[in-house]
């Protein structure tokens, strides 16, 4: 049986995905830019099967990659690497051959779509939290027991595998935004605390379920508190 | 009382399909995730693990799906629990054999929410069920602790594995003291009230691994597995001081507690109880409030100095 042509399947079924995502929006955002943060790296390694020619390497590399575009409705990408997986299932390196050119422009149109949605909708950055005592040229101040209690909340939740929204705990929010100026009880200024970075980088763990790693990053973030505050 | 959100685990490699999976899911049930198998086995296996189902991808990195619910069928205290694969997969052979090792269901990638939330749910509901059925068949209902269909079951096999495996085996037969005085006194509210206090005491003051029933009336037996009699008297000890820090309408509370090991001779479980209910009854007979154990001359050699009251 002849296969459609690529054609056929649209670049980007943003209708199908949006109906997967039961219209959130800002869900759309965020797998968007898991998959664009992901995608080159699959590629690669796709890319590398192929040009080795590695039979269960290229099934494996692009069983990966059909599944994430196939979630993302990226379906010209997804039929792409469907046929790219059989092909090498059944062994067809001829076939193979003949799909293996139109990785890269298939790639590049849906992340092309992609991008150009997230520039369309780009949403400026709020921050908003509770436990905030005033903002600050060098970080907001926020209470040192409370910074310490959210970290080891975290470590409850990531040691019992639980999926978390880190976007959803305000003092990370804060935290990966502004930097903070942790404080006592009596508001004395304990550590002017640069963990933007470290805040980042554990929100990109979790949100990747790496979380022994993002474990890691949360006790060496208590640390340094606990070091401070004696 | 509310019930807690049944607990559902994604199992992908790729982030983005945990993500898209768990949108379906988190407003009815609550998330864990894992990335790889060998994580998902982890948290399961984990003491505090409470999940319901697992959504499982087949191909992943190092160990596959398929390995995951082969190594997770091996493992008693996780065996129970519903495997859904989720992949994209399907072709007869690979759902037959998920099927073979046993999933329970099968969803397709790119995933429809709604077939995901219907199939969960529908699992949900059956797990749900079937642990009902399971409590009801093996728990005391006003005690929460196991019931003696279930004593007599488990402890049998404890005790066989006790007897190949080489290792001491304990049991603990207690009794509520002038516990008909209480009832009679008080009337059976406070009787329960009671039963329901000592369990408490039992149940926190045993290990996992151990089996705690009630057997009936105002009877209570702990087996306690790789546990000698100098061990199963120092346990016996503390739970009896706990009770009688026990006071259910200023009224105290005490326990008597007979003890038998396993003999050397391997003997069944029934024959254990009865040694063990010998030794109660000497409690009894003896003032109440304490623990006595059954007669060890034949059961011990090693340690001659503990002998049988």
């Amino acid at each position: 049986m002849q296969d459609e042509p690529f054609d056929s399947f649209p670049v980007w079924d943003q209708a199908s995905l949006m109906k997967r995502l039961m219209g959130k929006a800002a869900l759309k955002e965020k797998l968007i830019k898991l998959y664009l943060q992901d995608y080159p790296n699959r590629e690669a390694q796709l890319a590398a099967a192929l040009a080795e020619g590695e039979l269960e390497s290229i099934a494996h590399t692009s069983h990966a990659l059909k599944g994430m575009s196939g979630n993302i409705s990226g379906m010209r990408l997804y039929a792409l690497t469907a046929r790219i997986e059989a092909a090498a299932r059944v062994e067809d390196s001829a076939k193979i051959g003949e799909l293996a050119p139109f990785l890269s422009e298939f790639g590049q149109q849906l992340t092309q779509q992609l991008e150009a949605d997230l520039d369309g909708q780009a949403v400026p950055e709020t921050s908003s939290d509770s436990a905030t005592a005033g903002a600050s040229p060098t970080g907001t101040r926020v209470s040192a027991t409370s910074f310490r209690d959210t970290l080891s909340q975290l470590q409850g939740r990531l040691e019992r595998g639980e999926f978390i929204d880190p976007h959803g705990i305000p003092l990370l929010t804060l935290c990966s935004q502004q930097g903070v100026t942790l404080v006592t009880d009596a508001g004395e200024t304990l550590l002017e605390a640069n963990l933007i970075q470290q805040t980042n980088e554990l929100c990109d763990l979790i949100e990747r379920f790496d979380f022994q790693p993002a474990l890691s990053v949360v006790v060496s973030m208590m640390q340094l508190v606990s070091g401070e505050s004696g | 009382m509310t019930r807690k959100k049944p607990v559902v685990m994604i199992v992908d490699d790729i982030p983005l399909n945990i993500h898209v999976l768990a949108q379906c899911l988190s407003d009815r049930y609550e998330i864990r995730a894992a990335n790889s198998g060998k994580r998902c086995l982890e948290l399961l296996a984990a003491k505090s693990s409470d999940v319901d189902l697992v959504l499982l991808d087949v191909i992943m990195p190092e160990m596959d799906g398929y390995e995951v619910l082969r190594q997770l069928k091996c493992n008693k205290d996780i065996a129970n629990i519903p495997v859904i694969y989720v992949t994209d997969k399907h072709e007869e052979t690979d759902e037959e054999k998920g099927f073979a090792l046993g999933a329970v269901d099968y969803i397709t990638k790119p995933i429809r929410s709604a077939i995901v939330q219907a199939r969960v749910a529908t699992h949900i509901t059956l797990k749900r069920q079937r642990d009902s059925l399971v409590q009801m068949a093996t728990r005391d209902q006003l005690s929460g602790l196991y019931n003696r269909h279930y004593l007599f079951e488990a402890a049998e096999q404890a005790v066989a594995a006790a007897c190949r495996h080489g290792r001491a085996i304990s049991v603990l037969m207690c009794d509520i003291d002038k516990f008909k005085d209480i009832n009679d006194q008080y009337g059976h509210g406070v009787g329960d009230r009671v039963i329901q206090a000592v369990a408490d005491v039992l149940q926190v003051s045993c290990r996992r691994e151990d089996i705690v029933a009630r057997c009936g009336g105002e009877e209570f037996v702990v087996v306690l597995t790789r546990c000698d009699i100098p061990l199963a008297r120092k346990k016996a000890e503390s739970i009896r001081l706990a009770v009688q820090a026990l006071t259910v309408l200023d009224r105290p509370v005490t326990l008597s507690i007979g003890i038998a090991m396993m003999s050397l001779a391997c003997e069944h479980f029934e024959e254990l109880m009865q040694r063990a209910d010998l030794a109660l009854y000497d409690a009894k007979n003896g003032g109440r409030n304490r623990v006595i154990c059954a007669d060890m001359t034949a059961e011990l050699p090693p340690e001659p100095q503990a002998q049988a009251r």
